[in-house]
Formats: structure tokens, sequence, C-alpha cells
């Protein structure tokens, strides 16, 4: 059973069962990407499981509220303004649709299938340009208007029908958040590397000016000696303030606990981790946005994901036609070492 | 954006079994793969995570490197791995 496999349907008469696998799950999977050693805390999946509840509700909030998948084709180019605004030519949409290594592993495992839903997701950018506009009946030429630019298409998840490919979403969300809070721990214990270093050189030196010890740099330079009790003083508050920095991050059995810690809040505060919202625009055939009720209404995915620096996609989710895949997908290198 | 450098493969692994193999110890997808065969002795790939920093490729990579797989013992490291230089 996957991780998110009951996460839209619970079975009548046993909910809170299936809830509780699911959280099972989720700690299981948690302690996977996180910190494997997490299983190892007392009552690891008991003191998590709020959190677990807060983050599943929020998953199955923001998957369901997701826009219906649309047709990427040459043909859905010319009809729908969304499917338009995301690629420069019709013929666009096959070609970076297929070489997306998802598409070509689903296709290549489910034979029968005649389509995949996906999300694509994309870099997006809105720019301010100046471009020719009627202002108060008058053509003007330098009128600020906001444009968007969307690149670096990559499509992320898979599924062979609606709800499985809305699980796969839920899994990924999921997922992120876990890689966030990897993300913050990775942070600290590039920290604590550093602080360790600095807490070395300080010590070293505290020892060689108590022993009044000198070194070749303090020899060469320039001007009169520091005060040797003024400048053991100042080293002495450095490494205390180097220790309280080292304590706050915490060390040994503590450490586990404080990433313990960070999980649990990370996971509690869903929102704040990724943040999806629905966006609803009418443009014109430059992607070109307009305020006046003209052009074509277009609406996809802005996700916001707290990372450091945080990065902000588009996305739109999307139905794919197995006729519409291009061969150039074909994996040359596998063939040749099958060979 | 993290690279990381995984070294003798076993040369069969196609690259959708690489993914799930590193998926199991924590890994997300890897976005693209570049094959280094080498001599063919020690096959390497160069693996593209656009969206991991090389902080947290190194908080991963100690779950497999010295892993067997398939009788192979694997190397990884995060980054390039340094060229010698040019005579």
């Amino acid at each position: 059973m996957g991780l998110f496999d009951r996460l839209f349907e619970r079975r009548r008469g046993r909910p809170e069962a299936d809830e509780d696998d699911i959280v099972k799950l989720a700690a299981e999977r948690a302690a996977e990407i996180v910190d494997p050693r997490l299983k190892l805390l007392p009552r690891y999946v008991e003191r998590l499981r709020p959190a677990l509840e807060t983050t599943i509700e929020h998953i199955r909030a923001t998957v369901t509220g997701l826009g219906a998948p649309r047709e990427a084709s040459a043909a859905a180019w010319s009809t729908d303004p969304t499917i338009r605004a995301l690629f420069a030519r019709a013929d666009d949409v096959a070609a970076v649709v297929s070489r997306a290594r998802e598409v070509q592993k689903f296709f290549r495992q489910n034979a029968a299938a005649s389509e995949v839903f996906a999300a694509l997701g994309m870099a997006f950018e809105e720019r301010t340009v100046l471009a020719p506009a009627l202002v108060d009946g008058v053509l003007r030429q330098d009128v600020a208007r906001t444009q968007l630019s969307f690149g670096d298409r990559r499509v992320a998840v898979v599924g062979a029908t609606e709800l499985e490919f809305r699980r796969a979403i839920g899994h990924l969300i999921y997922n992120q958040y876990l890689l966030n809070t990897a993300q913050r721990l990775a942070g600290q214990d590039r920290q604590r590397k550093d602080l360790t270093v600095t807490r070395s050189l300080l010590r070293a030196k505290l020892r060689m000016l108590q022993g009044r010890e000198t070194t070749l740099a303090d020899e060469m330079a320039d001007g009169e000696s520091a005060d040797p009790v003024a400048a053991i003083a100042d080293l002495e508050r450095q490494l205390e303030r180097t220790d309280d920095a080292f304590e706050g991050l915490g060390g040994g059995v503590d450490a586990l606990e404080k990433e313990f810690e960070i999980l649990i809040q990370t996971l509690s505060h869903p929102g704040q981790s990724v943040e999806i919202a629905e966006r609803r625009l009418r443009i014109d055939h430059y992607n070109t946005v307009q305020t006046d009720g003209g052009g074509d209404e277009i609406e996809f995915s802005v996700l916001r994901i707290a990372t450091d620096p945080p990065r902000t996609r588009a996305a739109v989710l999307i139905r794919f036609a197995r006729t519409d895949l291009r061969a150039g997908g074909l994996n040359f290198g596998a063939a040749e070492r099958a060979l | 954006m993290g690279k990381m450098w995984i070294a003798n493969l076993p040369p069969e692994a196609t690259d959708d079994e690489i993914d799930e193999f590193l998926q199991k110890y924590g890994f997300p997808s890897f976005d693209s793969i570049e094959r280094v065969p080498g001599d063919g002795s020690r096959p390497a790939a160069i693996l593209d995570y656009p969206s991991l920093t090389d902080d947290l490729l190194r908080r991963l990579q100690p779950r497999v490197n010295d892993v067997a797989w398939r009788e192979k013992k694997l190397f990884v490291s995060v980054g390039l791995p340094s060229r010698p230089e040019p005579k």
C-alpha cells in the first residue's frame, strides 16, 4: 500500500483505522527522508501524530482544490489559451512533454495506457515591459504593461488515472515538506561544522596568549601590540558566544531531539513550507496581461517553496496522449549498454 | 543546483533502477543523469538535482556511499570529482 493510496477515499466503517495506517506510513517516510535515526526516539509516531494529521488534512485540501487536468497537444494549443501561453509554438507541446523522463517511463511501463496525467512545472516570471496601448482614446507607445514568461518546463509527477495522479501529487507535496526539513537540518550541520572550526581556532589562540606565545603574524603586525589581558578577555567572550551558538544547535543525544522538534514544527505548519495558490489572468497573444477585460482567461497554479533561497514555480495539470509521444526520447545510452 | 557523482555502478543498471535505488534511501528523483562509462571497469554517472543544495546532498550522501548494490560497492560524492591537471 502506498503512502497516500487512501488519501481521498476513506473506507466506510473503519475510517479511524485507515487514518492510523496513513499516519504510520507518513511517519515511516519522514524518518526515511529526514533522518532514519528518528525512529529510535521514544514514542516517535505518537509524538509526531498531531503534526502529521495537520499535514495530511492540508495536503487533502490542497490537492482537491487543484484545477482539472487540461489536454496538452498541438490541437489544444490552438483552442486553449492556457496551453498557448505556456508554449511558444504548437509543436513545442509534444516535444517538451515527450522529453520528460517520467512520461517516457510511464508509457514504457504501461503498454496499454492511451494517455498519461502529468503535472507540468515551470519557471515563471512577471516582467514589466513598455508596449503600445490605447489610453483615454489616444495610442501611446510606452505604456507599462505586465508580461508573463514561462520557461524551464519539467514534468514532475505522472499517473494513469486522475485519482492516482492526485495521490501522486499529494505524495510529492509531502516529500517536499520532508526535504524542506532536511534542508534546514543540512544548514544546521554546516553551522555546527563552522562553529567547531571557529571554536578550535579560538581555543588555540587563547592557549597561545595565556602561554605568552606569539605567531609570525603577530610579530610582523604593524603598530603596537594589543594589551594581552584585554585580548584574552576578548577571546574568552568570543569563545563563550561560540559555545552558546553551538549549544543552541544541540549536540550529541540532544541533536536528534532538536531534529525531531524541527520536523514537528515543519509538519505542524505545512502552509509555510509549500504554498500553492491558483492564479487567473487575462492575457493577449503576446502573454501581456490585460486589465480592461480583453484577451483570453488563463489559469495556473503558483507554488512557493520555502527553500533557501525561496523558489517560485508555475504548474498546470495536463493529460497527454500516447499518440502524441515523440520518438525523440529514445535512451541510446541504455540501448548501448544492453548491447 | 546540486550534482552528485556515483561510481562503480552495476553495468546493467538502468537510469530508472538507479533512481529507484536512491529513492529507497530518501533521495528525491533526479532531474537528469549523465553516464560516464570510463574504461568500463567502474562505470559512473553524474546526477543533477536542481532543487537540492550541496549541503542537503552532503547530508544524504553517507546513506549510499560504500553501500553494496548488486555486488558492487558504490562510491558516492557530492559535486564533480576533481580531474587531473592537463600535462
